[in-house]
């Protein structure tokens, strides 16, 4: 299938969607370098957690965003009227733009976007305001307490920020926001809605309230001990997911608009399917129906069958249900090459970072692609399915042209990228 | 002025500047909120909450609506504060 063929529904040719800034925050520190470096050195950001009270909570350990200062970014006023996630966000917006280093002027600022979302938003924000108005009533709050607390504005504090006047949301669907929010920006690009969309994820929910409610849930981990082993993605030992908090945002870009200004292009969007598993809130399908669905059609959005795909970032939380089901899956998808193909679990490292996760792993799927190192899975010392190659310990040098991306949502979202290499 | 006075001028002045970015030397006595210091309504508020946070005078919205310049704001705390 040729990509020139695939038409958009007015009929014009669909327009081809790059990246060419990168911006995160993760439990390595501040930037992208940082982040891949660790990345594929096999280091880990998971520790136990510092700076709040965990007493009484059966998990102790995560990836902490620490020593970050916003008010270092931001100026002070901006940083009191707006809350974490937001801090998050707009910060690793301000380093995708200087990496792309794009200006958004008067032209651009009409035709640049922005499709950043947030699994929990300003849950902590709330936490602390509704103790507060308990205790003190009305004027406990402060008047920023109801803008700044509500889910949007993630996105829409980075478009006052930047500048952007073009379609700004805030999308949601939990732990694949960040992946569908690189999705329907590529959407927005090849429809010619906008010529540059800044997509992708923030979120920090470290705060002992958010953690006694997923551990509630029995979504996380317990291994509290050994905070390094305790994401376990693939691994028969896993027992759950570690909490991490972070934010990615990537710079997408029409072609047609980074080549007349000559940008660096990291590599191609090329594909990106949507489905629901309906099954279950917090299960995935054991089966992984609605899964392999996402799987096959992002190929197919890209033009690409299984067998041109040279390596998967999984969605491998380290869950006992969402491994074994996305095992399932790659086996069906790649067949014979399920073998081979490499696949890792980021997440062994990163710890889950809820909405910025499935932004920061498309990075990760399209630097593998760009610079041939494919990061490992750490700690998968008893790989549940033996005869695949899940990169256990260490990174490896792996040629490929195309990478798939996959986030599987509680509520049964399943967002999948298909990132694919730049060729000038 | 009086030395108290000075000293909740100085802790306003501070505040005004992390609440909307405008430098502390501009806040003076008789500088209006909204049209010399271009503070929007929901940064008064703020300024209001903040103050209150710090000294627990608690300024009501009604009587906040008519406080025009820095110097009534500090009048009013001074006489808040004065039948607490």
């Amino acid at each position: 299938m040729v990509i020139d063929d695939i038409r958009s529904p007015r009929g014009a040719p669909l327009k081809r969607v790059v990246v060419t800034g990168y911006g995160v925050i993760s439990p390595f520190g501040v930037g992208w370098e940082t982040a891949w470096s660790n990345l594929i050195q096999g280091g880990s950001g998971i520790r136990e957690l510092s700076g709040i009270d965990t007493s009484g909570l059966p998990v102790g350990i995560g990836g902490q965003v620490l020593d970050f200062d916003p008010g270092v970014w931001l100026p002070a006023s901006l940083v009191r009227r707006t809350t974490r996630p937001a801090h998050l966000a707009l910060v690793a917006a301000t380093l995708a733009l200087r990496d792309a280093k794009l200006d958004v002027d008067a032209e651009l600022a009409p035709r640049i976007g922005v499709t950043v979302g947030t699994a929990c938003g300003a849950s902590a924000a709330v936490v602390d305001a509704g103790a507060a108005f308990a205790e003190r009533g009305f004027m406990a709050l402060s008047p920023y307490t109801f803008t700044s607390t509500g889910v949007v504005t993630v996105a829409s504090e980075v478009a006052l920020h930047v500048g952007a006047q073009g379609p700004a949301a805030c999308t949601a669907t939990a732990c694949a926001t960040g992946a569908t929010c690189v999705g329907e920006a590529m959407r927005l690009i090849r429809l010619g809605e906008a010529d540059v969309v800044l997509a992708g994820g923030a979120d920090d929910t470290i705060t002992p309230f958010d953690i006694a409610a997923a551990a509630r849930a029995r979504a996380l981990s317990r291994r509290s001990g050994d905070p390094r082993a305790a994401s376990r993605p693939f691994d028969t030992g896993r027992d759950g997911f570690v909490m991490s908090a972070g934010a990615g945002i990537l710079v997408l870009e029409s072609e047609e608009h980074a080549l007349a200004r000559q940008a660096r292009v990291y590599g191609e969007v090329a594909g990106y399917a949507a489905t629901t598993d309906a099954h279950n809130l917090t299960s995935p399908h054991p089966e992984g129906v609605a899964v392999e669905r996402a799987v096959r059609l992002a190929l197919r959005d890209a033009g690409v069958g299984p067998a041109e795909v040279g390596y998967v970032n999984a969605h491998g939380t380290g869950t006992r249900m969402n491994d074994t089901a996305e095992i399932k899956v790659i086996r069906r998808v790649f067949a014979e090459r399920a073998t081979s193909v490499p696949v890792s679990s980021t997440k062994s490292m990163t710890g889950h970072m809820l909405g910025a996760a499935g932004a920061v792993e498309a990075m990760i799927a399209m630097e593998a692609v760009r610079t041939g190192i494919v990061p490992p899975t750490i700690n998968c010392d008893d790989p549940e399915d033996p005869e695949m190659n899940f990169v256990a310990h260490r990174a490896q040098e792996h040629t490929a042209d195309v990478a798939v991306s996959n986030s599987f949502g509680f509520g049964g979202h399943n967002a999948v990228l298909v990132l694919r290499r730049w060729r000038d | 002025m009086s030395t108290k006075q000075q000293e909740m001028l100085s802790n306003l002045a501070d505040i005004v500047e992390r609440v909307a970015g405008v430098p502390a030397e501009r806040v003076l006595p008789d500088k209006s909120f909204t049209d010399d210091l271009a503070l929007d309504s929901l940064a008064v508020v703020e300024v209001a909450f903040s103050m209150q946070e710090q000294t627990g005078v608690e300024i009501p919205e009604e009587d906040l609506a008519r406080i025009r310049t820095v110097q009534d704001f500090l009048d009013f705390v001074e006489l808040s504060a004065g039948s607490n």
